[in-house]
């Protein structure tokens, strides 16, 4: 330690916070209009809904679409079935496959 | 409801005899949709942990209306909490630990809400007793009620809240110290246990019958000035 002066320990200190700060939550923080991906093992019928935080659906994106296996996306563009916007929140986006949920993304919408 | 019950707590104090004081409530909501929902945050990767126990704290009168009925009122405010935390800066936290020279480190890493889930029901109470011993007075009975429900969601950028109202009912069994002194006070203790049945809808088009559920067993033990 001889050498090594407080200055240097709090820079130090201070690159080692910033380097350590995770801020990311396990969510997606959505402003505006969102893709997101999702991967189906087999394929079947899908359904993509998204339920407010009461889990009421807001928005049907795939109602009964048949889809091979692989990797899809979907897009919400944060308005519900009637064309409104439902308000901030926290939203889920569900993927359904044969009628078995296989895959939640959650989403804090904060349009306004 | 609300006039009944304050109709019924000025019948209770103008009887021969009547008590008031303070209540702490302890129980075991069922809380289905809010279970439903926390599985659904868990399914996509946010482990929100919810309350075991609602704790409530209220007020209330008893009074007796004749020799074997005792009469209640009183209203009490129930909270079952959720919460999603965590430690989203230890960097932050090794910094601020080395420059109070480790005393930070003594008091354990800082914990950070992220969703904050509180649900909390006013409930407004009236119930009549049956007495079957005189003292201490063990009584049976329960009565209606009136519960005003608010259920709300912080997120780090958004809130959103939602309100119901609805009725429900209390069955239980009373066990009620009969006389009492502390230093001059007429102090006397009661404590009861029943269920609860106390589920609301949210009043919103859009909460697809969401139902904040405060139904199950309780505890409640209460301290009164007994005149």
């Amino acid at each position: 330690m001889r050498g090594l002066r407080i200055p240097t320990l709090v820079f130090v200190c201070l690159l080692l916070s910033i380097a350590c700060d995770d801020t990311s939550y396990p969510f997606m923080v959505v402003e505006e209009s969102v893709e997101v991906f999702f991967t189906t093992q087999n394929p079947g019928t899908v359904d993509v809904v998204v339920r407010n935080s009461l889990m009421a659906t807001v928005r049907t994106l795939l109602d009964s679409q048949e889809l091979e296996a692989g990797e899809h996306s979907v897009v919400w563009d944060l308005f519900d079935d009637g064309g409104e916007y439902p308000g901030d929140g926290l939203y889920t986006l569900e993927v359904w496959l044969d009628g078995e949920r296989v895959s939640v993304t959650i989403l804090e919408v904060n349009r306004q | 409801m609300t006039a009944i019950v304050s109709a019924a707590m000025l019948l209770i104090l103008q009887g021969s005899s009547f008590r008031i004081g303070f209540t702490f409530d302890g129980a075991f909501p069922r809380m289905a949709d809010e279970n439903d929902y926390a599985e659904l945050l868990s399914e996509g990767g946010l482990p929100l942990k919810l309350d075991d126990v609602a704790w409530a704290g209220g007020l209330e009168a008893i009074g007796d209306a004749s020799e074997r009925l005792r009469l209640r009122g009183g209203f009490s405010v129930s909270r079952y909490n959720g919460v999603y935390e965590e430690n989203y800066n230890p960097g932050g936290y090794i910094l601020l630990g080395i420059l109070t020279g480790g005393i930070a480190f003594l008091f354990g890493s800082p914990d950070d809400e992220v969703v904050a889930l509180e649900n909390s029901s006013v409930n407004f109470d009236l119930s009549a007793y049956y007495k079957l011993t005189d003292n201490p007075a063990f009584s049976v009975g329960g009565g209606p009620s009136l519960a005003l429900v608010t259920r709300s969601i912080d997120t780090p950028n958004t809130t959103s809240s939602h309100e119901g109202s609805g009725l429900g009912f209390t069955a239980g069994v009373r066990l009620d110290q009969e006389s009492g002194n502390f230093l001059g006070i007429p102090l006397v203790f009661g404590a009861e246990g029943g269920y609860r049945q106390c589920d609301v809808k949210l009043d919103d088009d859009t909460t697809d019958d969401f139902t904040v559920d405060f139904s199950g067993p309780y505890v409640r033990i209460g301290s009164y000035l007994k005149f």
